[in-house]
């Protein structure tokens, strides 16, 4: 998806450059990353979305992003989530510069 | 969550063999259930649908089966309700071999279940299923080689279709039964695989136990052996082995029924002494290493199983896309909306004018006949057929002409998957009202039924999403409200007016939304859902899906309609009506500006929303002859405007009011039912100051 604002407006969501931590909901639609922390994230849901393979250290692609603080959409094997704001925001990513898409 | 224990026991009693259906959402479940039990199991293309189990019983090569339909669930956890109804309903079903369904297109994430029941030793069968759709995609899997890496046999299906269905019931007879099944269409044992892929599905062997790496089968052999050693009763009849997986995955249930029983603490002990020693390898908690090793693991299996060969992105790929994006998604929707509105309207319109002439032209005059060669003009006699006569063609023509338009709808919708993209869409704006995403689904589904909508919150994770949710979901419009929408306002006043009604309801959600989202303490956990990319809906199941839905209304309405009709009958032929109506006059006729005898519907209508206007509709044949169009002489459009609006706020019915008290409880369910009285009597009053 291309129509999400620039993620340095977003208060929650600094610029950051390539290759270091960042949030979730920061990272530039179709890169792929691997997740470094789950941040303030519920135990609970933490457990939920080990389920679904989002952990420390797994691989996802951010696919695009809803505008006006909504969802990411993340590829994560062969499955595709929508994650909201509240969640995405505390998950940090380390961006793989390597592989990142158009 | 509600014990199933005496369903369960039931349904096996009779059965010489128990099968769970187990699988993600969204794979098929229900579709085979459904081939398999001919019963009305709604299916539908979002997660966590089938959020109670369903039961039922099939034949196969002459045995009876028992089928339990569990939840789709990603996962046996006890973290969400979807995930503790499938581990609870597989455990307390004890069944002798489990079917897990996995989707041929995203093996990788639906392995993760099937591995995870491996580790339970119960035998397993997997299907993977929607075959058709994974090879339009260009995905091919080896069932062979994947039963080779699994250790359990493999059947692809495309249950829709009904194809490999008989192919996967002989496997799954001959896993549960450790015996070939007599005239069984597979040739090795009963394994469809053929002998050299055969993995002993005939034998009573539950299979082999995945591997996940010396760590954690090294804690799980010597935690097995202590519960062995040590004579521990393990409850629901598992393993020694599956009872050390769980325990060591963290299941708090199992634990604490492990520690009521004799040797149990040391038992305990010794799986949080293995769950430390695998978490100081690790560097981190055992739970999270083995969920880990269990990705990795499927992960690699469906690599070695899966070949990819690489298919033009489909038109439905595509229009997938253009969904969630904002700028195509949102007009899209709003399109969407509109369509539905008018075929609602005029498909409706058009089958209760036909039903309507049906009835007077054919079933009317003979009943009409017989009840007066019977019983005369008499009181009881005419009190007769306002039920019978007048009570029946109001409901069909006005309940299910509407509804059945409306279901046809929604079921197109969910089997789609286009449900999915409005929740995308629509995330940001429920913050608003201090929900998510998720939360469209059962408030879109609303619109259909209220009941299963409020059972459908279930799948928020907070207690105050619930709550708001549950609120809102009480003031949309029913598919019952809708018809009486429709059928007074939009046929004797005009779309318009109709319209009109959905924006006070809109924005009424809205307020109530932001307003407890400002009240109540906590914020929303946020989204957390699958996308399905769309599909092409299967006509015969969308088709039986609205008619058994339409049905299931009918079934239920039709009793209801005909005791209201026969008691306002009674009033109305002895008069005792107007004695009834005389409370009610201040606040129907005072401040509403409605006839008193419209204010007595309105109350009978808590029995069924759609039942304000059938009786309504019958007072008019009664006083006006037999055409419903006489409604336009009873009232003027703008009452009707003012009845069809408080109507549509005011408390909702019994069976609304009876779920809400099971599921929030009576105190919140008074509060609601209190709150829209409010509100129903407030924007009444304040139409008719408005219109005049």
């Amino acid at each position: 998806m291309t129509s999400v604002p620039n993620p340095s407006t977003h208060p929650a969501c600094p610029a950051a450059p390539c290759g270091t931590l960042l949030p979730l909901c920061a990272v530039a639609p179709c890169t792929r990353c691997v997740i470094a922390s789950m941040g303030a994230t519920s135990p609970d849901r933490v457990r939920y979305l080990a389920a679904l393979g989002l952990m420390p250290n797994s691989q996802l692609t951010v696919e695009g992003r809803a505008p006006f603080g909504g969802p990411v959409l993340l590829v994560v094997g062969s499955a595709r989530y929508a994650l909201g704001r509240e969640t995405a925001e505390q998950i940090t990513v380390t961006p793989d510069i390597r592989q990142e898409g158009a | 969550m509600s014990s199933c224990h005496g369903a369960i026991a039931r349904t096996k009693v009779d059965a010489d063999l128990t099968i769970a259906l187990a699988g993600n959402p969204n794979v098929g479940k229900s579709s085979l259930f459904n081939q398999l039990t001919n019963l009305s199991v709604v299916t539908a293309n979002y997660p966590g649908k089938t959020v109670e189990l369903n039961l039922g019983a099939t034949e196969h090569r002459g045995r009876r089966l028992a089928l339990i339909d569990l939840p789709g669930t990603y996962a046996l956890g006890g973290i969400s309700e979807d995930q503790q109804i499938a581990r609870q309903g597989l455990l307390d079903s004890r069944p002798d071999v489990v079917i897990a369904m996995a989707a041929a297109a995203n093996l990788e994430r639906n392995l993760y279940l099937a591995l995870q029941l491996l580790d339970l030793e119960i035998p397993l069968v997997l299907a993977v299923n929607m075959v058709d759709e994974a090879e339009r995609l260009g995905v091919q899997v080896d069932a062979a080689l994947l039963s080779a890496e699994l250790g359990c046999p493999v059947v692809k299906t495309t249950a829709t279709r009904g194809e490999g269905i008989p192919q996967l019931m002989d496997a799954a007879v001959a896993r549960g039964l450790g015996t070939p099944t007599a005239g069984a269409s597979v040739t090795c044992q009963g394994c469809p695989l053929g002998p050299s892929q055969c993995n002993g599905c005939a034998s009573d062997r539950p299979g082999r136990p995945p591997d996940y790496g010396a760590d954690i089968a090294g804690a799980k052999a010597r935690l097995a052996a202590a519960i062995s050693r040590l004579g521990l009763t393990v409850p629901y009849g598992l393993t020694p082995g599956a009872l050390a997986m769980r325990l060591l995955e963290g299941d708090h249930d199992l634990l604490a029924q492990v520690i009521a029983t004799p040797a149990g603490n040391v038992v305990a002990a010794a799986a949080a002494s293995e769950a430390a020693t695998i978490a100081a390898v690790a560097g981190e908690s055992a739970p999270a290493y083995i969920s880990r090793q269990r990705h990795a693991l499927a992960g690699r299996i469906a690599d070695k199983c899966t070949s990819r060969t690489p298919a033009p992105d489909s038109l439905a790929a595509r229009l997938w896309r253009l969904s969630v994006q904002p700028v195509t998604g949102i007009p899209a929707a709003a399109v969407v909306l509109a369509l539905s509105f008018g075929l609602l309207y005029y498909a409706g319109n058009a089958l209760s004018v036909l039903f309507a002439d049906l009835w007077a032209a054919t079933a009317s005059p003979l009943i009409t006949a017989l009840v007066q060669l019977l019983l005369g003009d008499t009181v009881v006699g005419r009190t007769l057929l306002w039920g019978l006569d007048a009570g029946i063609q109001a409901a069909l023509s006005i309940g299910v002409s509407y509804v059945l338009v409306f279901y046809l709808v929604v079921a197109v919708m969910e089997d789609t998957g286009y449900f999915n993209s409005l929740a995308f869409l629509a995330d940001s704006v429920m913050h608003h009202l201090g929900l998510h995403g998720g939360a469209t689904i059962p408030l879109m589904a609303a619109a259909g039924c209220n009941v299963p909508a409020i059972i459908g919150t279930r799948v928020l994770s907070t207690r105050r999403e619930r709550v708001i949710a549950s609120t809102l979901i009480v003031l949309i419009p029913c598919g019952a409200r809708t018809a009486v929408i429709m059928g007074a306002v939009g046929q004797y006043a005009g779309p318009m007016y109709a319209l009109a009604i959905f924006g006070i309801v809109v924005i009424l959600v809205v307020v109530v939304g932001v307003a407890l989202n400002a009240v109540l303490p906590g914020k929303s956990e946020g989204l957390l859902m699958e996308m399905f990319p769309f599909r092409l809906p299967d006509a015969r199941t969308t088709l039986k899906k609205t008619w058994y839905r339409t049905r299931d209304f009918a079934l239920v309405a039709l009793p209801i309609v005909l005791v209201g009709s026969l008691g306002l009958g009674l009033l109305y032929e002895t008069g005792w009506i107007w004695a009834f109506t005389a409370p009610l006059a201040p606040v129907v006729e005072g401040w509403l500006g409605l006839p008193a005898v419209a204010g007595l519907t309105l109350l009978f209508a808590v029995l069924r929303k759609e039942l304000a206007l059938q009786l309504l509709v019958t007072l008019a044949i009664v006083q006006y002859g037999a055409a419903a169009a006489n409604l336009g002489a009873f009232m003027t459009s703008n009452q009707l405007f003012v009845y069809a609006l408080v109507n549509t706020i005011y408390v909702p019915c019994i069976a609304t009011i009876a779920v809400l008290g099971r599921e929030l409880g009576w105190q919140r369910a008074a509060a609601i039912s209190a709150l829209t009285v409010t509100l129903a009597l407030a924007a009444g009053g304040a139409a008719r100051i408005v219109l005049g």
